[in-house]
């Protein structure tokens, strides 16, 4: 009777131990997120982003010393940024900055600073000095209020206010404009 | 203007509400109280239109408006202005070609025709085209001198 007792309580040990081992597998204890709830969740030095095209072409480059992206807002904080937009016809179009922010949705561009673009052409390169512009990277257009300067061989022209539409390679100051053309 | 080479080769000043340039087609826009200065020579107008410069040497300038109107000090140190609905001013040759209602206005005496072409250098007005006529009004010469006229 004893030993008959003794066997039936080892399979009912074995039963409970087996039915602890499956539930423990079906459904594994959730993981502690080690994710910050706020604050910088990833970081990164020497970045070089390269967007492509569907054909295949880049779309932009973005270089930047480093960067650290923070939530719950979602944005990457970029600093030293050498930002290249690829027009699908013409020569790129660079803009340096000391500092930007990529906004959430990856398709905004924060320049507070001065920013400075550049574009090779027939004539000699047309340099765009101004400061707090915001660029719309799969459009590529940047806008800005602030007085922006437009230099290249022999002329320099200055307005309040710019619209620049690098993919069609047109450039609007929009106030105040004054000019001069030097031999 | 004064000295027409110097003139000629002197910086060009342009100021305007707007500025747009497409640089594929390698043109400037500008809109808006248009000024262009160049030594003495003063082109105003609603808009205007030129050809990128190549190494700030500005090619063409086409300012229209209504009326555009540009005024200069001739070598001799007479004023010479003008109005046309469009003024196209040639730097290099120093020559304005005013189309539409032109008028020109030199010395006292005044130039009405479709087209007037005022060559800077040599203050010279050629007023009119085939087919067209042209107005021209003289004022004495002695209501320029000032002197009493004898019979």
């Amino acid at each position: 009777m004893t030993a008959q007792r003794l066997w039936l309580g080892a399979v009912i040990l074995a039963t409970v131990a087996m039915t602890a081992w499956l539930y423990a597998q079906l459904f594994p204890p959730a993981t502690r997120s080690t994710q910050p709830v706020s604050g910088v969740n990833y970081s990164a030095d020497g970045v070089v982003l390269t967007q492509m095209r569907s054909s295949g072409t880049p779309s932009y480059r973005l270089r930047a010393a480093s960067l650290s992206h923070t939530i719950p807002d979602d944005i990457t904080h970029l600093r030293d940024i050498v930002l290249t937009l690829f027009p699908a016809q013409g020569t790129p179009v660079t803009l340096i900055t000391p500092r930007a922010d990529l906004l959430a949705g990856g398709q905004t561009v924060v320049m507070p600073g001065q920013v400075v673009i550049t574009r090779p052409t027939r004539s000699g390169e047309m340099r765009l000095t101004t400061s707090a512009v915001r660029v719309n990277i799969h459009t590529q257009t940047a806008d800005t209020q602030a007085l922006a300067t437009l230099t290249g061989p022999g002329y320099r022209i200055q307005g309040l206010g710019l619209h620049g539409n690098f993919a069609d390679h047109i450039i609007e100051l929009l106030h105040d404009v004054r000019s001069t053309y030097q031999r | 203007a004064t000295n027409t080479l110097a003139a000629s080769r002197a910086p060009v000043h342009i100021s305007a509400d707007h500025f747009r340039f497409d640089q594929p087609k390698g043109i400037g826009n500008y809109s808006g109280n248009v000024i262009v200065t160049q030594a003495k020579l003063i082109i105003k107008g609603a808009k205007l239109t030129i050809l990128a410069p190549q190494n700030g040497t500005l090619k063409k300038l086409t300012m229209t408006g209504n009326l555009a109107a540009f005024q200069d000090v001739t070598t001799t140190g007479k004023a010479v202005s003008g109005q046309a609905l469009r003024m196209e001013y040639d730097p290099a040759k120093q020559q304005i070609v005013l189309l539409g209602k032109a008028r020109v206005e030199q010395s006292g005496n005044t130039f009405r025709a479709a087209r007037i072409v005022y060559d800077i250098r040599h203050d010279l007005v050629d007023a009119g085209a085939p087919g067209q006529r042209i107005e021209a009004t003289f004022k004495p010469a002695s209501a320029t001198t000032g002197t009493a006229h004898k019979p």
